[in-house]
């Protein structure tokens, strides 16, 4: 019975740790450019970011504000970019690492899948690529304190 | 000739067959309940999420329980804003939906501004995910992301959202 409890506890233990390591990319992000920071969160146990800062947001030709115009779907080249969710779907895989996700390049209209790696808890490596990991780009994101 | 005539056969039994499959599809509208999707506070300026979830018994939209979903769209996404003494600036929403293993999928966009107790309907999206993993999910995310105009900050913000769905059933 004794050796049962403690198996259980170990393992909503476990549990709780994860859950919490998974977490910790949760916040506000600005990629190497600085040109955005953008939002992660957790929706139903999967992480997305939305971008919820643009250093130019208006279109300089237009002085509207920036929308999706790469978009394929030409319904939804208005989307606003400020609000974009770039990142989507990645699930936390333990030691520090999300994949099954996507990253969308807003500046090309391409989306490339991803993983996203935490270097420490202020730092992101994030990794896109189309087919072989090998043949992707990285980029460092750092995590912005939010008072 | 033998050759001939079972090369025919083939292809009649294929044709047959291909014709029997066409006959068993049905299309048919679903119409989620109304559901409650709900941005939890504080919410500050800018772009905030509000999400809903639907849980449903996929039997139970198979009528018979039998067959299965080989195609689903979302057709119309109607969403209003609940009635409250006080409601901040809002304006637009991009709506999109996924599941446990459907990537999240942007499906509707409204652009003008969004006023307590009107009901506004978002532009579909022509080009849609298959939706059949959705259905088999037996469970829905809705996340509608809308900007909030006021500089103040403010608590839970609720709307009232009903979507539905073209679907494409084998009997």
């Amino acid at each position: 019975m004794k050796k049962l409890i403690a198996i259980c506890a170990f393992m909503f233990a476990s549990t709780f740790v994860m859950a919490q390591e998974a977490d910790a990319i949760i916040g506000v992000w600005e990629p190497g450019n600085g040109k955005a920071r953008v939002k992660i969160d957790n929706i139903d146990g999967k992480y997305y970011g939305r971008i919820v800062w643009l250093k130019e947001p208006n279109d300089p030709n237009t002085g509207k504000a920036k929308t999706d115009i790469n978009n394929s779907d030409a319904s939804m080249k208005n989307v606003p970019l400020r609000g974009y969710r770039m990142l989507k779907d990645f699930e936390y895989k333990g030691k520090g690492v999300w994949e099954e996700g996507t990253i969308y390049d807003p500046e090309t209209g391409n989306t490339y899948t991803s993983i996203i790696t935490m270097k420490d808890s202020n730092t992101l490596d994030i990794r896109g690529y189309v087919g072989v990991k090998t043949f992707g780009r990285s980029d460092t994101w750092r995590k912005l304190k939010v008072n | 000739m033998q050759k001939y005539l079972t090369k025919l056969s083939f292809i009649v039994f294929l044709l047959v067959g291909l014709a029997g499959c066409e006959s068993n599809l049905t299309t048919v509208e679903l119409e989620s309940p109304k559901l409650q999707m709900v941005a939890k506070g504080p919410l500050f300026q800018g772009a905030n999420s509000a999400t809903a979830t639907w849980e449903f018994d996929l039997k139970e939209i198979l009528g018979n329980g039998e067959g299965q979903i080989s195609k689903a769209r979302i057709t119309s996404i109607e969403v209003t804003p609940k009635e409250t003494d006080d409601l901040p600036g809002l304006e637009k929403m991009v709506f999109e939906v996924t599941s446990k293993n459907t990537p999240m999928t942007r499906i509707g966009l409204y652009e003008g501004a969004i006023r307590k107790g009107e009901v506004f309907a978002l532009n579909i999206a022509e080009e849609q995910e298959n939706l059949t993993s959705a259905f088999t999910d037996g469970k829905m995310t809705f996340v509608g992301d809308f900007d909030l105009m006021d500089e103040e900050y403010w608590g839970n913000i609720e709307f009232t959202l009903q979507v539905k769905f073209e679907i494409e059933k084998n009997n």
